[in-house]
């Protein structure tokens, strides 16, 4: 009962957390311009894949398919909901198993409504090439399996520390898999279904009773459900990307493509927050106004773009002028 | 017998701890002492499953575990981190807890959380989470660090009276006067080997220190 209630005050509080960390970099704006436009053309599109306005979709080999798929699957990662202060605090065994429990609950769900949207995006090309709904439904069964059994095997291995190639190996097994599922090869698939399930029961036995591993599976759950924040603010540009590279990210290594100070100007715009969020602004508002502007006037939007770039270009330079960084740099360059 | 180490070990990348073996008895304070880095708190993970023991055999009681540094729940306030843990272990110790509450002053900050509480203080909870756990064994790692004069006498007379109770408690510190004064046994980690272990004279006798206090036998010894 306590840990129900521990698991859901923490799936909670990371929902809230995800929740602020977007809406701290996707403002109303950027919806506007930018998700709503996105989500009407995607949802447009959809319709027409279904109603055959794309047929060369159905020409695109299976191979391609099953490498996309196995790229998500790659991207599968698998964490348990339990705390240092859970194993800290108070020693109970019990209660680490409830919280695995619920941890396993909680993937398998989300990896349901994940593979349940890739099965929808994937359904209409199937049915382009003939499969009956039926048949739609069993890929999606066993293609779920697969990747559930993926997910286990390699968190299993994470835990353990396995070798990259090893890890490698098993989304490759997966790949043949899916691959297999799409050309309906049964033999096949059987077989790598069989292997998987077997993997699967081999690496995690006495995992749910026993916890030799619960001090790195508490490290994976941080690294994971901080890695959401992480990805989302530094590609945003709202926090610094932390990088391995002894040479600071305003010192970027010569190169034979331009000069050191134009590449480390265009690196500093880029890198300040408020310029990347002006083009990200900028950008879907200029193509939704390019979608939505009849004949000519759409030429109005690339020479505002231009204007806007122009202006942009020329407060910068004057701005890094004044910087003491610079100014150190030209009085170098001139003794 | 309360916690029984034969031969254990762990290891990374290299060996951390190799073959340590050692035991506490009930009612006793024994000392993890040894230099920094020597493998104490890697010792006191292994026993509390924050890391696995590679080798050996490890037997323990339930137990309860003050850490050097705080661990808490970020979202749970003091009183909401006292009900779990008496919830958790079943044991009805409201009066001792009335008793430490107040002890540490921690009686007004009850329905704060524990995440906006300074340093001493988060310590003083820690070891007031795990006083009211009423256990055999105590786990107590570098447990000065941080607190006030007056904390650190009343944590000296609590361990005490721990041991008057019965219980054993495994005392890892670096404060070697404190440890000389408070602990029966010690056990001496160097370079994550047993250097020695027994009472101070049978350390004494074991490492041809006669005479020298603790501290005089660890410089001593990294001398040598």
């Amino acid at each position: 009962m306590i840990a129900k209630r521990l698991f859901w005050m923490r799936v909670s509080r990371y929902i809230k957390q995800q929740w602020k960390t977007v809406r701290l970099i996707v403002d109303w704006t950027i919806f506007l311009y930018g998700v709503l436009p996105l989500l009407i053309w995607a949802g447009y599109s959809y319709w027409q894949v279904w109603e055959g306005s794309f047929p060369w979709l159905g020409d695109i080999p299976y191979f391609l398919w099953a490498l996309l798929i196995g790229w998500f699957m790659w991207q599968d990662r698998m964490f348990v909901w339990i705390e240092r202060a859970d194993l800290i605090l108070v020693s109970n065994r019990s209660m680490i198993r409830d919280l695995k429990w619920y941890s396993v609950w909680y993937h398998f769900t989300q990896q349901v409504i994940q593979y349940g949207c890739y099965l929808l995006l994937l359904a209409p090309i199937l049915y382009i090439k003939g499969r009956s709904v039926g048949e739609i439904l069993a890929f999606g069964a066993a293609l779920f399996l697969l990747a559930w059994c993926h997910a286990w095997v390699q968190y299993h291995l994470r835990l353990r520390h396995a070798h990259l190639m090893k890890r490698f190996l098993i989304v490759l097994l997966a790949f043949v898999g899916v691959y297999a599922l799409l050309i309906e090869s049964i033999l096949l698939s059987v077989l790598i279904g069989s292997i998987m399930v077997t993997f699967a029961l081999y690496v995690g036995e006495g995992w749910m009773s026993k916890h030799p591993s619960v001090g790195r599976e508490i490290e994976i759950g941080e690294r994971e459900r901080a890695s959401f924040d992480r990805v989302l603010l530094t590609t945003s540009g709202a926090i610094e990307k932390t990088s391995e590279r002894k040479r600071p990210l305003y010192r970027p290594r010569p190169n034979r493509f331009g000069t050191v100070r134009r590449t480390m100007a265009l690196l500093m715009y880029f890198r300040t927050p408020s310029h990347r969020n002006l083009w990200f602004r900028l950008i879907p508002l200029g193509v939704t106004s390019v979608i939505l502007l009849p004949s000519w006037f759409k030429l109005v939007v690339p020479i505002y773009l231009l204007y806007v770039a122009y202006q942009e270009q020329t407060s910068f330079t004057r701005e890094m002028e004044r910087h003491p960084f610079f100014q150190s740099i030209q009085e170098r360059g001139s003794s | 017998m309360i916690v029984s180490i034969d031969k254990a070990g762990y290891e990374s990348n290299e060996p951390v701890i190799q073959d340590i073996s050692f035991d506490v008895r009930a009612g006793e304070i024994l000392g993890v002492i040894g230099s920094n880095g020597a493998g104490k708190t890697t010792t006191i993970a292994c026993l509390t499953g924050t890391i696995p023991w590679m080798k050996g055999t490890v037997e323990m009681e339930r137990y309860a575990y003050i850490p050097e540094q705080p661990v808490y729940y970020d979202y749970l306030t003091l009183s909401e981190h006292i009900a779990l843990v008496q919830e958790l272990t079943g044991v009805d110790s409201t009066e001792k807890t009335e008793e430490l509450l107040q002890l540490f002053r921690l009686d007004r900050v009850t329905d704060r959380y524990l995440s906006s509480f300074s340093k001493g203080m988060k310590q003083k909870a820690m070891i007031l989470l795990a006083l009211i756990q009423e256990t055999q064994i105590l786990i107590v790692d570098e447990p000065f660090i941080g607190l006030d004069a007056t904390t650190t006498i009343q944590l000296l007379r609590l361990l005490e009276t721990e041991r008057a109770r019965g219980a054993s408690v495994l005392l890892v510190t670096h404060v070697l006067d404190t440890a000389e004064r408070l602990c029966d046994r010690f056990v001496w980690i160097d370079d994550g080997q047993l250097l020695a272990s027994g009472t101070k004279a049978e350390i004494r006798e074991a490492l041809d220190t006669e005479g020298m206090t603790l501290f005089d036998m660890m410089e001593d010894v990294a001398l040598r």
